[in-house]
C-alpha cells in the first residue's frame, strides 16, 4: 500500500533543494500567494536569490504533491492588484521539514565555523 | 506580438497538466514582474528564458513519469525499432538467398539447394517476426522469440549443410536473431507492475 505524504518522516526529505527550501521559510507563519513568496525570497537574500515562476510554481506543484504545502483558497490581495490569487500556506509536516532542514543547515554552518571557514577574522 | 502574448507561447514548454493548473498564475507573476523590471528588459527577459529552460524539462519529465512511465516509452519506441530492423533484415536475407540461388543455378546440388531453401525460410520467419512486434498482438513478443530463434537455428544449419552466403549475409543471419532475443527477453524482465503492487 502506497504510504501517505504524512507517514514519511521529516528526515526522509533532506537535504532541500535551495528553491524548495527558501519557499518553505517563505511560508513559515503566513500564507502569501506566488508574487508574495517571490518578494519575500527576493528580500530576505538581498536580491541574489531570485524565482523565476517556472522554478516557484513547479516546487510549488511538488510540496503540494508531498504534503508539505497546501492551498488556502483564492482571493485578490489588495496590495498588489486586483486579480484573485492562489494562496499557498506550509503544513504540519512541512513545517517539521523545514524545522529538520534548518538544524541540518546548522550543523554544516557549525562545522564550518570548527574548521575557520567562517567566522571571527575571514571575509 | 506583445510580451505577454510571447511568454505566453512560451510557457508550451511545460506540460499541458501544469499549464492548466499555473498557466493564469504564471502570467499574473510575469505581468507583475515586468512591471518590476522597468529599465532593465533585457535582463528580465533573459531570466525568464533561463527559468524556462531549468525547470521545464524536468516538469515535462515527470508529466510523462505519471501519465505511466517513462519506461513505457523508451520500451514502445524500442520495440518498434527492433521490429522495423527484424523486417529489413529479414528481407534482406531473402533477397540475398534468392541471388546466391539464382547464380549457383546450374551447379546446384543438394545441400546448396538445402542451404538456399533455409536461407529464404530463415529471412521469411525475421520477417514475419519483424511484422508480428509491429502489429503488437497479446502474445507478439513470444511469437517474435520464437521466431528469432527459429532464424537462428536456420543460419546455423546454413553455417553446417553448406556456406553460400556472403559474409555478411551470416553475420545478419546469426546475429541479428541473438540481438533479438536478448532484447526481448529484456524487454520481459522490464515489464511494467501494476501499480500499487510491489
Amino acid at each position: 500500500m502506497p504510504r501517505r505524504p504524512d507517514d514519511r518522516p521529516p528526515e526522509s526529505f533532506l537535504p532541500l533543494p535551495a528553491a524548495t527550501f527558501q519557499i518553505l521559510l517563505a511560508l513559515v507563519g503566513e500564507e502569501r500567494h506566488g508574487y508574495a513568496i517571490m518578494k519575500e525570497v527576493a528580500d530576505r537574500s538581498d536580491d541574489t536569490v531570485r524565482l523565476g515562476p517556472g522554478t516557484l510554481y513547479g516546487t510549488l506543484k511538488r510540496l503540494l504533491e508531498a504534503g508539505l504545502v497546501e492551498e488556502g483558497g483564492e482571493r485578490a490581495d489588495p496590495g498588489v492588484d486586483d486579480e484573485r490569487r492562489r494562496y499557498y500556506r506550509i503544513t504540519k509536516l512541512g513545517l517539521a521539514v523545514a524545522r529538520a532542514e534548518a538544524k541540518r543547515l546548522e550543523r554544516m554552518v557549525r562545522a564550518a565555523r570548527r574548521k575557520k571557514l567562517i567566522g571571527l577574522g575571514t571575509a | 506580438m506583445s510580451s505577454e502574448r510571447c511568454y505566453r507561447a512560451l510557457l508550451r514548454a511545460y506540460p499541458a497538466s501544469f499549464r492548466r493548473k499555473y498557466q493564469h498564475e504564471m502570467l499574473l507573476l510575469f505581468r507583475q514582474c515586468r512591471g518590476d523590471a522597468a529599465g532593465r528588459m533585457t535582463r528580465f527577459w533573459v531570466e525568464l528564458l533561463w527559468d524556462i529552460v531549468r525547470s521545464a524539462p524536468a516538469l515535462r519529465l515527470e508529466a510523462v513519469r505519471a501519465r505511466g512511465g517513462l519506461d513505457l516509452h523508451i520500451m514502445e519506441a524500442a520495440m518498434k525499432t527492433m521490429a522495423i530492423l527484424a523486417t529489413l533484415v529479414g528481407v534482406l536475407e531473402v533477397v540475398n538467398s534468392l541471388i546466391e540461388g539464382v547464380a549457383g543455378w546450374p551447379h546446384a546440388d543438394a545441400p546448396w539447394m538445402s542451404s538456399v531453401a533455409l536461407g529464404v525460410l530463415g529471412g521469411i520467419v525475421l520477417m514475419v517476426a519483424g511484422v508480428v512486434m509491429i502489429r503488437r498482438g497479446a502474445r507478439a513478443a513470444s511469437q517474435a522469440l520464437g521466431m528469432a530463434a527459429a532464424c537462428l537455428v536456420a543460419f546455423v544449419l546454413i553455417g553446417f549443410v553448406a556456406p553460400v552466403m556472403s559474409g555478411l549475409a551470416m553475420l545478419l543471419g546469426l546475429g541479428f536473431p541473438v540481438v533479438l532475443v536478448l532484447f526481448l527477453f529484456w524487454r520481459r524482465g522490464r515489464a511494467p507492475r501494476v501499480p500499487g503492487v510491489v
